[in-house]
């Protein structure tokens, strides 16, 4: 499943991040939906990172965005 | 504790509230006390001031925070001056509150008519891609972006 995290913290030192996530689970839930599943799952981590960016996208919106 | 004057005193047994409550809504009460008001009809009737709620760090002339920032930027770009903020950084306990009310893990959060509309990524991502000037038609206010569109 294609993913990316960037470690955006100041000098990198893993308290920020940019996330992408591409995952069929998306497929026609609202983005707020998508974003609180992923919420859930990193519920843990997200108590001790500083700051969290997220991108949800469906299979079909990566494809579009690859195209583009 | 004993409330009320003059011959109207009565007796609320806050601890019994609290226990019956349970402590997740407890802590959700202040945040909810934020959105609402204290008059909690006006916003389910939807005709209350706070149309627009947003939880930032800091104030809109001086937010704290690059995401409460880019916040602030997108609804002032949408022509949206009046709503509320609150400052989660003077209050330790609206920000654990905020958080657990609408179930979100981070700050800024933004509010239209006490419904939670997302982050900053989301706000952004909708401002993008125009659900931003839809969802604030909805609660009747129209973005001043949507004004430039009818003008073109």
């Amino acid at each position: 499943m294609p993913q990316e995290v960037e470690d955006v913290s100041q000098g990198m030192c893993g308290t920020s991040f940019r996330v992408i996530i591409v995952s069929p689970h998306f497929e026609g839930k609202p983005r707020l939906q998508q974003h609180r599943l992923v919420n859930s799952c990193l519920e843990e981590e997200l108590k001790i990172i500083h700051a969290f960016q997220l991108k949800t996208m469906t299979l079909e919106q990566w494809k579009n965005q690859k195209i583009q | 504790m004993y409330a009320g004057h003059s011959g109207k005193e009565r007796y609320i047994p806050v601890h019994g509230i609290v226990h019956q409550l349970g402590p997740t809504v407890c802590v959700s009460l202040l945040a909810a006390h934020a959105l609402t008001g204290c008059d909690t009809m006006c916003s389910m009737n939807r005709i209350g001031k706070k149309t627009v709620v947003v939880f930032m760090k800091g104030i809109p002339t001086q937010p704290l925070c690059g995401f409460s920032n880019a916040v602030v930027q997108i609804l002032r770009m949408h022509g949206v001056e009046n709503y509320t903020t609150y400052n989660v950084l003077e209050d330790e306990s609206l920000r654990e509150g905020i958080k657990e009310f609408s179930n979100w893990p981070t700050i800024p959060q933004v509010f239209f008519n006490g419904e939670f509309v997302g982050g900053c990524d989301i706000l952004l991502q909708m401002h993008q891609n125009g659900d931003l000037v839809e969802e604030l038609q909805k609660v009747g206010i129209m973005s001043a972006l949507q004004f430039d569109e009818t003008k073109n």
